[in-house]
């Protein structure tokens, strides 16, 4: 079961939200609710891993207890934040790298690691790349005194396991969802509103942009790659770039949209990437709460403490992106992928003190720097890089990562086109209809727009999102949506 | 707090309103969009064959994917010509594959079979030949080795609450409730169109007229994609492992137990989306595979993939399935040459068609 899924929609969300509303205003039976309902929400995914997550609840809730309560032994304080940090980084790494390592290794070795691929390639738990994430974040802020330890088993139990975050995020921080778990949450009207609209757009982004872009110039590009021209090849990966981020920030703001009907504000994991024009800027607009994660927990400290790495950004960067490549992907052209990203904010960290220099020294680089011109050609670097570096995202080995290289650059045996039918070309402008309206509501126009909209009177908007319930029935196939990011 | 109150109710209101409304607009929507595209009348489904083949008393069964609609046709030419005194059932098995198949007789035909046999008077004591209608798309096993269409086209509620308990909510069991929301909903446009696309493309048609929905371009496009994709499954591992034509041994096996003549028809393919190569790869490679298991088990192939008189424009837009007057110009062609043995059946068991 999906956000997106039938039974989500017309059993499990009405059914427990009316649960939800029924139990007496009190953390404890709210959130009593919240953990019946996430259990149900996980075991409908991988039931024989149930125990897995049960474990991890339990222990990170009691090693960090343990630690609040150490904390005058530094030594053994420390040997519980190790053992709670090397629990959760192991349990990921054994379940989804060990295959992926010992194959790894034993090509290099040039043995055939075919057998030894699938007899540790194991049934993930969902959405544990998430979690574990979560667990190890909420591990360090005890350590270091920014979160105090959760008493409460139950909060500690919704905090890991609320339904709407478990398969793909967004990574809340315990800050964030600890304190609003702790009271008891009154279903604000204006967040019902408020939520049903993330929850509209969420269902428009994965299901109309995503899935209907995919359809018909994604697959056909990508499933074929030899057989297609160097231009079919461009519209598929460009058309990748808008479903993975339909597929993505759609899946979040539906997880958003759900808690809200909770009472429950889950942070915002994407703030219109497609304007940016640095990609430092885009990674701080594009999964958020992943990439902030990282520099908070990783980047920050590996450059900050004494060590090896302290001071090299540059390197800095490329480990940290190298890993964030591997996080999402048990495959080499994922650790490509981390790396390009990586070796690419090194090159713009340099540019830009150099920049700075510049400006710095001749006021002239001050007003080229402020220009349309320079601004245009800073978002067309970062967008095509962007779009470029989806290669190895989207290639399920080096194989075929080589074949779509060559059928970008025109090498391609056949290179015949994708031609999409007429009704198929509408379908994908009523897509980027959805995705220019998601894009301009991050805009002060938008903005605007939609404050007036808000202000209509209540049956004419009812009217509106009706008219776009009605466009989802007419161009979303019934029983689609698996989402990209719950199989990382 | 008091101040706040009615401010509080009239947001409540207001969902409330806007609710409503969207209800309205989506139901208001759907009648003025059935004026413009009626729901098309449900199709025949593996359950309305199943019904018809416990209720009647068939002589053969047609058992086949989406294709064996294709044999209604047929049913009714043999009916026709037998004064009535032949009956075919068709059990279409959408998306069927010969494992789906084999799961289908296992877990439906052979139980209904056995009951009804060890009965005092047995509904199927005339049936005596099972027809299965394959391709060599069906020898290809899916990517997660089970059929997905089982659940939507096969499953009762006994089979889906026994697989949720055994594996849980999956996207492969879920399939059977969405089919069984879905069909609440057929008398509605918008819901029973969803993933056929006759909306859009009547919507397009009156907009734009019908010439925009299918250019040469695109047309072309999409012979060459099933080329490629009927050439591109000789060196699949999902066609090449055979893990499919298993299940056609256990299909035997039923037939021999149950004392049933097995004719396989290979179902005609649109010629244009045929290439040289395919012929001799892929296609070839199938039917092979279907005589070496013919020699050893005496079944009878009828090999209509090519030979059929089927021409393009006999095949619907979706360049698979065979129109009405595809079907009626098939089952003519089928009763004059691999299939005519069903006409005799009205004769005396004994006097078989060898």
């Amino acid at each position: 079961m999906n956000l997106g899924s039938i039974e989500f929609f017309v059993l499990f969300l009405p059914l427990g939200w009316l649960a939800y509303l029924l139990v007496p205003r009190t953390p404890r039976f709210q959130n009593a609710v919240l953990v019946v309902l996430s259990t149900i929400f996980y075991l409908s995914w991988t039931p024989s891993m149930a125990w897995i997550m049960a474990l991890s609840i339990s222990v990170n809730f009691v090693a960090a207890l343990a630690m609040e309560r150490l904390r005058t032994s530094p030594g053994k304080h420390r040997a519980v934040f190790w053992a709670a940090i090397v629990y959760n980084t192991g349990q990921l790494v054994f379940l989804k790298y060990a295959g992926f390592f010992a194959a790894s290794l034993m090509e290099l070795m040039g043995s055939d690691s075919t057998a030894t691929r699938s007899s540790l390639h194991f049934i993930l738990p969902i959405g544990i790349s998430f979690w574990t994430l979560q667990l190890i974040a909420y591990q360090i802020d005890v350590a270091r005194g920014r979160t105090a330890a959760c008493r409460d088993f139950l909060v500690f139990s919704v905090f890991v396991l609320f339904f709407p975050q478990i398969p793909s995020g967004p990574i809340p921080r315990p800050h964030q969802l600890l304190p609003q778990l702790s009271k008891s949450r009154h279903v604000e009207p204006s967040w019902i509103s408020k939520g049903a609209a993330a929850l509209l757009m969420g269902y428009c982004l994965k299901f109309l942009v995503a899935d209907g872009i995919a359809s018909v110039v994604v697959q056909p590009a990508w499933a074929d790659p030899a057989h297609h021209s160097a231009l079919s090849a461009w519209v598929g990966l460009v058309g990748y770039a808008i479903q993975i981020f339909g597929d993505f920030a759609g899946y979040s703001l539906m997880a958003i949209g759900c808690g809200r009907f909770f009472g429950i504000e889950l942070p915002q994991n994407f703030t219109v990437p497609f304007f940016s024009t640095t990609m430092a800027d885009f990674w701080r607009r594009w999964h958020i709460t992943l990439n902030s994660w990282l520099f908070d927990y990783l980047y920050g400290p590996l450059l900050t403490t004494r060590g090896f790495f302290r001071g090299r950004f540059d390197l800095g960067f490329v480990v940290v992106f190298g890993l964030s490549g591997l996080w999402h992907g048990a495959s080499w052209p994922f650790v490509i992928w981390g790396f390009v990203h990586g070796l690419a904010l090194a090159i713009h960290r340099r540019w830009d003190e150099r920049l700075r220099r510049l400006c710095r020294t001749n006021r002239v680089w001050v007003t080229r720097r402020k220009s349309f011109a320079w601004k245009c050609a800073a978002w067309m670097l970062t967008q095509s890089f962007f779009v470029v570096s989806l290669v190895p995202f989207r290639a399920q080995n080096l194989d075929e990562l080589r074949t779509f290289a060559a059928a970008l650059l025109g090498f391609s045996q056949h290179g015949s086109a994708i031609y999409p039918s007429g009704l198929e070309w509408a379908m994908v402008i009523a897509a980027l209809g959805v995705f220019a309206t998601y894009n301009i509501g991050g805009t002060a126009t938008g903005i605007r727009i939609w404050k007036t909209f808000l202000r209509l009177p209540a049956p004419v908007r009812g009217i509106g999102y009706g008219l776009v319930v009605v466009m989802l029935l007419i161009l979303v196939p019934v029983g689609t949506g698996n989402f990209i990011y719950a199989q990382f | 707090m008091s101040d706040l109150a009615p401010e509080v109710g009239s947001i409540w209101r207001n969902i409330a309103m806007i609710f409503a409304a969207v209800v309205v607009t989506v139901f208001a929507a759907d009648f003025l969009l059935r004026t413009i595209c009626p729901p098309i009348p449900p199709k025949m489904e593996f359950s309305d064959g199943f019904s018809e083949f416990v209720s009647g008393k068939p002589n053969a069964l047609v058992l086949g994917s989406s294709h064996a609609r294709a044999y209604v046709a047929l049913q009714k030419k043999v009916s026709q010509f037998t004064s009535g005194q032949v009956h075919l059932s068709v059990l279409p098995l959408e998306w069927g594959k010969l494992s789906s198949y084999q799961w289908a007789i296992e877990n439906r035909i052979a139980p209904y079979l056995e009951q009804d046999r060890s009965s005092a008077n047995p509904q199927t004591s005339q049936l005596r030949h099972l027809l299965l209608v394959t391709e060599w798309w069906d020898g290809c096993s899916p990517d997660n080795g089970r059929a997905v269409n089982i659940p939507a086209r096969a499953w009762t509620l006994k089979h889906f609450v026994s697989d949720v308990i055994k594996e849980g909510l999956t996207d492969f069991n879920r399939s059977y409730l969405t089919s069984q929301w879905s069909s609440l909903w057929r008398w509605t446009i918008l819901w029973s169109d969803r993933g056929i696309g006759r909306l859009p493309r009547a919507l397009w048609a009156r907009a734009k007229g019908a010439e925009g929905l299918e250019t040469p371009e695109s047309y072309q496009g999409r012979i060459i994609w099933w080329q490629n994709m009927t050439e591109g499954a000789f060196e699949d591992p999902n066609c090449k492992n055979g893990k499919e034509l298993e299940a056609l041994d256990h299909i035997v096996e039923f037939t021999k137990k149950f004392n049933l003549e097995l004719t396989v028809v290979l179902h005609p393919r649109m010629p244009s989306t045929l290439t040289v190569t395919a012929k001799s790869t892929t296609l070839n490679r199938f039917a092979n595979e279907l005589h070496k298991r013919a020699v050893v088990h005496g079944f009878r192939i009828v090999d209509a993939t090519v030979t059929s008189p089927l021409q393009d424009n006999d095949f619907m837009s979706d360049f698979d399935h065979v129109t009405e007057q595809g079907s009626v110009t098939l089952a003519d062609w089928a009763l004059s040459s691999g299939l005519s043995f069903l006409l005799t059946l009205a004769e005396p068991a004994t006097q078989r068609h060898p």
